[in-house]
């Protein structure tokens, strides 16, 4: 029952870039279009999951054994620069249209904030290692739920007549802001 | 409950000539009667300028199984084979200029005498073939292809397309009124082609007169069906699935669920063409609307010039568009100098206050065109992505199956023209793919 | 020290380790020449050929043998570089822009009928051919600013649309988009063009349009150049590689169908270098030279039409552009 709250708590509660504003760089970059989204959604994921689960084990067996908890920031990043490249590599061989379509914003995993914002709340909350995976998998679907909701939304108003003024970024804001407000809803779910 | 989901419910406006019985239009000097008054294969002139011909005269020689002839409308001279406007396309096309003689002279052995019941199965599809006949609903494809279906399409029902749910047009209902007879050989004839012993003859109920007296000259072998009157009812996909509750496939054909539609004035020129070898060259028209003096059924000749018939009905008053058709889906033209088709079931003149000449504005995504869309389409994403031109979109989205009845347009309050849009797209899309093919 | 170094180092080790086996695993195949192309490439990803960067014109030149090469930014040798990798002729360094060969606007060439329907040029074109009476003029729905990505095409109160010439990267979209091939790609260098492509018959022209091409050819026997082709029943055309902008057919021309884009910089004679000898009075076709043997000649600039020729044919280079 407690993982079932985690999962809601990390998704939608507390979603990671609607009310934690982690991970905007992604979020406003690779939402265009739903496939792309899709594809996004999918690497952060997979990401975020395996970087909860090695980040942790590494903390706890190998930084707090050794007492070496200052290097928490160094090895973390360490660690999901090295899944970002995996990634990487097998998107680009599984398939290129995907690659291609998400560009620069796929390298670009590695330095979001989200990615390194799960490990270190994992050690903040001081979770055990299932309540981190979890967490982890947890706030990943929340981010992609957030970034496929966004791209739905930004395809649609690619068929609409905005102002010149809105046109791009601007409408695109303006909505994230709109779509953080209906997520604020979510709040009281979980206490 | 309804027999199909979305349509509309436009006004009548029937009251105009639905009572009038229909007249027949005198004989013009002058006919221009076009190359091309049918779907598919071009045909080829085989007469020149200085030929006499009479009437009923084959003037084109068909290019291909999915093509017909037109004949002579009346004995006379051929003054020249030159180019008119062309109803549907606006663009100039070939075009027999033939002047009349006065005499209305039958060609050789017209009219003819036989017994059609006595005919063999090829017998009768060259008969129609070689009279021209294609449907007069409006869409004028070859009878002959239609009630030939290829090897493998099994054909078990036969529906006759009485319903005339077009507002304004009275043309179906005037002839079932005053020629029930032909109308119900034709089916017949049109069974015996198809090798059935059942047919339908399906009538609109705003046509109560009508159903009582199909009903009264049916066969038992016959049956007349009052369907509910919601437009597009008449439509061939929406006829079938109220009929049969069969639903042809998308990118199908009616012939694919085991069904053939035709409309009812081709019913009786089928029986015209098997009984006494009579081509097509004159159908019943319905020159209705506020715009025209004197609204009227008539009997008219193909290639008549459309300013002498609506000089004939008293002339324009306080016109602002001329449709070829019905109001729904019917052509406007820009000038009167066009000629009468096979397929001209309507000449409708509307006044200004009748017809919607407004400028557009931004789609609002109320939803009301997808509650009218009979073909269940999003016509508010088709229309947004039309003015995008974004075509593989819209493929992707069912924009093939749009039939273009005008619902969505209809009921549209931003005024959007959603089938102009539709067609736009339809036109993208088979230049690409012709861009394609060619390269 | 040691612990934390031999941690992180470790790690790393590891990590490097995993990857190094991915790369083999999953090696990609590319199309190698793309790289190559692209590497020939400015890489500025500044869009102006019309696709989203660099990346993406390498991609479509690579496998789109249609493509046009329309990297304003190229140069010579990378055009060469990347012919070569792609086994074919990307033509040489020649900026194109965008000519509309239209000068019937609402005034001058009247329409037939009243259109009701989308705002689009192609749309409009699909009822009886448009509600224009001319069937080769501009419809004037201004479908081809619509597509234009760089804000370069304009449509002006007459109902014709206007080239910006500072922003057109001759992309050729607006091309692509207009229904009645009236958009041209003409080189940048050039400056005159024919505002017309009709091809009705010379006696029905009054009633299309008050400023469409006659076809009289007077223009074609007025050049200097035989740079202008006039055939029969078709519009007069200028053939920009041999035109040399002297501008003698727009003077001719009895309906004023000619343009010109910019305002040509006149010839002015640098009077100490001059040495009267004449030749420039000899070249010049519109006669704007004048002066006396051995004595400083002189340009009219109220006659000159700024094609250059006396400027090349000087033999003191007594002779320059006047851009006070």
């Amino acid at each position: 029952m407690e993982y079932i709250l985690l999962i809601i708590s990390a998704a939608l509660v507390n979603n990671f870039v609607l009310s934690r504003f982690l991970g905007i760089c992604p979020f406003i970059g690779v939402s265009k279009r739903t496939d792309t989204a899709i594809g996004m959604s999918m690497a952060v994921v997979f990401v975020i999951t395996l970087a909860s689960l090695v980040t942790w084990l590494l903390n706890h067996y190998i930084l707090m054994t050794l007492g070496l908890e200052y290097l928490q920031t160094i090895v973390f990043i360490l660690v999901i620069a090295f899944l970002v490249q995996l990634v990487e590599m097998i998107i680009q061989k599984v398939s290129m249209p995907l690659y291609q379509a998400l560009g620069i914003y796929l390298p670009l995993i590695t330095t979001n904030c989200a990615v390194l914002g799960v490990a270190l709340l994992n050690i903040n909350l001081k979770y055990d290692f299932l309540e981190a995976v979890i967490f982890g998998a947890g706030s990943a679907v929340g981010f992609g739920l957030a970034l496929i909701i966004f791209a739905g939304m930004r395809e649609e108003m690619e068929l609409s007549n905005i102002p010149k003024v809105f046109q791009g970024t601007p409408i695109a804001l303006v909505t994230a802001g709109i779509l953080s407000l209906a997520f604020m809803g979510f709040s009281g779910l979980v206490k | 409950m309804s027999a199909f989901k979305g349509g509309v419910h436009p006004p009548e406006e029937k009251a105009l000539v639905r009572d009038k019985a229909i007249e027949t239009f005198p004989l013009s000097p002058l006919y221009h009667v076009l190359v091309q008054q049918h779907l598919g294969a071009p045909a080829r002139p085989i007469v020149k300028a200085g030929d006499q011909v009479k009437k009923g005269q084959v003037l084109t020689e068909p290019m291909g199984f999915v093509s017909v002839p037109v004949h002579a409308p009346t004995s006379g001279r051929v003054r020249d084979v030159g180019k008119m406007v062309h109803p549907v396309t606006g663009l100039l096309s070939p075009c027999i200029v033939i002047e009349a003689d006065g005499n209305d002279e039958w060609a050789d052995g017209l009219p003819l005498e036989r017994d059609p019941f006595s005919m063999a199965k090829d017998e009768f599809l060259e008969a129609i073939r070689n009279a021209g006949i294609v449907g007069m609903g409006g869409a004028t494809f070859p009878t002959h292809v239609k009630l030939s279906p290829p090897e493998g399409k099994s054909i078990d029902t036969l529906i006759i397309n009485g319903v005339e749910c077009e507002p304004y047009l009275s043309s179906d209902h005037r002839l079932m009124l005053e020629e029930p007879e032909k109308v119900i050989k034709g089916t017949k004839v049109a069974m015996r082609v198809l090798g059935l012993d059942r047919a339908v003859i399906a009538i609109e109920g705003n046509k109560p007169d009508a159903v009582r007296v199909m009903k009264e000259k049916a066969p038992r072998e016959i049956q007349v069906s009052s369907l509910a009157v919601k437009y597009p009812q008449g439509s061939e996909k929406q006829l079938i699935k109220a009929l049969t509750n069969r639903e042809v496939p998308s990118g199908g054909l009616p012939m694919d669920v085991g069904t053939v539609v035709q409309n009812a004035g081709t019913a009786a020129a089928i029986w015209d063409a098997c009984s006494s070898g009579i081509p097509l060259i004159e159908r019943i028209t319905s020159v209705t609307g506020r715009g025209v003096r004197d609204p009227k059924n008539i009997r008219v000749r193909v290639g008549t010039v459309v300013r002498d018939v609506i000089e004939f009905c008293g002339g324009l008053e306080g016109a602002a568009k001329i449709i070829f058709g019905g109001p729904m889906m019917g052509i406007a033209q820009f000038t009167q100098e066009i000629p009468v088709m096979k397929g001209t079931s309507g000449i409708l003149v509307l006044t200004e206050k009748d017809t919607n000449i407004s400028d557009y504005s931004a789609c609002i995504s109320c939803g009301r065109c997808v509650e009218a869309c009979p073909m269940g389409l999003i016509p508010s994403t088709l229309s947004k992505l039309g003015e995008r031109g974004m075509w593989e979109e819209a493929s992707k989205i069912g924009l093939m199956d749009c039939i273009e009845c005008g619902c969505c347009t209809y009921v549209c309050p931003a005024r959007r023209p959603i089938v102009h849009f539709i067609k736009h797209l339809k036109a993208l899309s088979r230049a690409a793919a012709s861009k394609k093919k060619g390269a | 020290m040691l612990t934390a170094t031999l941690v992180v180092g470790g790690i790393g080790a590891v990590c490097a380790l995993i990857l190094g086996i991915s790369l083999v695993t999953f090696a990609v195949k590319m199309d190698a020449r793309e790289k190559e192309v692209m590497d020939n490439l400015p890489g500025a990803n500044c869009g102006a050929c019309g696709f989203a960067g660099c990346a993406a014109l390498a991609h479509e030149l690579t496998v789109n043998p249609d493509t046009r090469m329309t990297c304003p930014a190229v140069n010579e040798k990378m055009l060469q570089a990347i012919g070569e990798i792609l086994g074919r002729d990307m033509g040489g360094v020649s900026p194109v822009i965008a000519a509309v060969r239209c000068r019937g606007g609402r005034q001058e060439a009247p329409v037939r009928y009243e259109y009701v329907g989308p705002r689009d040029c192609r749309s409009a074109q699909l009822i009886a051919g448009g509600p224009k009476g001319c069937g080769y003029g501009c419809l004037g729905l201004g479908t081809c600013a619509t597509v234009c990505p760089f804000d370069a095409m304009v449509m002006g109160e007459d109902g014709l649309p206007r080239v910006i010439t500072d922003k057109c990267t001759g992309c050729g979209k607006c091309v692509d988009a207009c229904p009645r091939d009236i958009i041209a790609l003409v080189p940048k260098t050039g400056n005159y063009c024919v505002g017309c492509i009709s091809q009705d018959a010379p006696k029905d022209m009054k009633k299309i349009c008050s400023v469409g091409c006659i076809k009289c050819g007077i223009c074609a026997d007025v050049c200097p150049f035989e740079a202008i082709v006039s055939e029969k029943g078709k519009a007069a055309r200028i053939d920009q590689d041999k035109c040399r902008k002297c501008g003698l057919c727009v003077g001719v021309c009895p309906v004023s169908v000619i343009t010109s884009r910019t305002a040509p910089e006149k010839a002015r004679i640098i009077p100490q270098k001059c040495k009267g000898c004449g030749i420039c009075e000899q070249v010049c076709p519109v006669e704007a030279i004048s002066g006396k043997a051995k004595e400083p000649y002189r340009v009219d600039p109220g006659k000159c039409m700024g094609c250059g020729l006396c400027i090349e044919k000087c033999p003191t280079e007594a002779i320059e552009r006047d851009n006070t």
